[in-house]
């Protein structure tokens, strides 16, 4: 399941969508957002993404990660729009025959979501939004 | 030839736009869209360094040819997850 939703994601669909007999672990990461930026008190933040090429990018780092670990299932699911703090902006799982391939895979799949799948974070604080990864204040 | 452009987080508040369509001689490279980008958003230029390009949803050197209705989308830099 790789999938972009605009709304809260639903973490037991995520884990249902990665259950197997013949797994023997399930690593799920879930990414939040979080209140504080630079010593700023964050009030709300917004995703966006080129979907499309999301999509693609997402699909070919699970591919590449298929390739590379003994995993059995693999989800993907990124929130966009506005996500308010403390909820989840993205889940992984990851299920395998063990436990060691579940944790890397996983842990490979959210270090590579971050540097290459095009969706941008813009954190949103009292007095002032800006775009995440880019110092210019806009 | 005509080739469409998105410009995505940071790049659409500086340019004001989310697309915009770009003419170029045939077989124009990247680079030669982006330096005719910047000279018509000069702002684009404050991300020129940091910013990725994507041809048709992948991404692509500056060296790389374009070929008419290929869609360009200008990326800064991905703050996912």
């Amino acid at each position: 399941m790789i999938e972009i939703v605009r709304k809260p994601i639903d973490l037991f669909k995520v884990y249902e969508s990665i259950v197997d007999p013949t797994a023997g672990g399930i690593d799920i990461f879930v990414g939040t957002t979080r209140n504080n930026a630079e010593g700023k008190k964050v009030l709300s933040l917004e995703y966006e993404a080129y979907e499309p090429m999301a999509l693609r990018e997402m699909e070919s780092i699970a591919a590449n990660a298929r390739r590379i670990w003994e995993v059995i299932r693999i989800s993907i699911v990124h929130r966009i729009g506005a996500v308010d703090v403390g909820e989840a902006s993205i889940a992984i799982a990851v299920s395998a025959a063990h436990r060691r391939e579940a944790f890397e895979a996983c842990r490979y799949i959210i270090d590579t979501v971050k540097t290459t799948v095009p969706i941008w974070k813009k954190e949103r604080f009292t007095d002032s939004e800006s775009w995440v990864g880019k110092s210019t204040t806009v | 030839m005509i080739v469409r452009v998105l410009f995505f987080a940071i790049a659409h508040d500086l340019t004001g736009t989310r697309e915009y369509s770009l003419e170029l001689e045939n077989a124009a490279t990247v680079e030669t869209a982006i330096d005719i980008l910047i000279r018509k958003f000069p702002a684009l230029r404050q991300i020129d360094q940091s910013m990725k390009i994507a041809v048709n949803k992948e991404y692509a050197g500056r060296s790389v040819e374009l070929q008419p209705d290929d869609e360009i989308a200008c990326l800064p830099p991905v703050s996912g997850g």
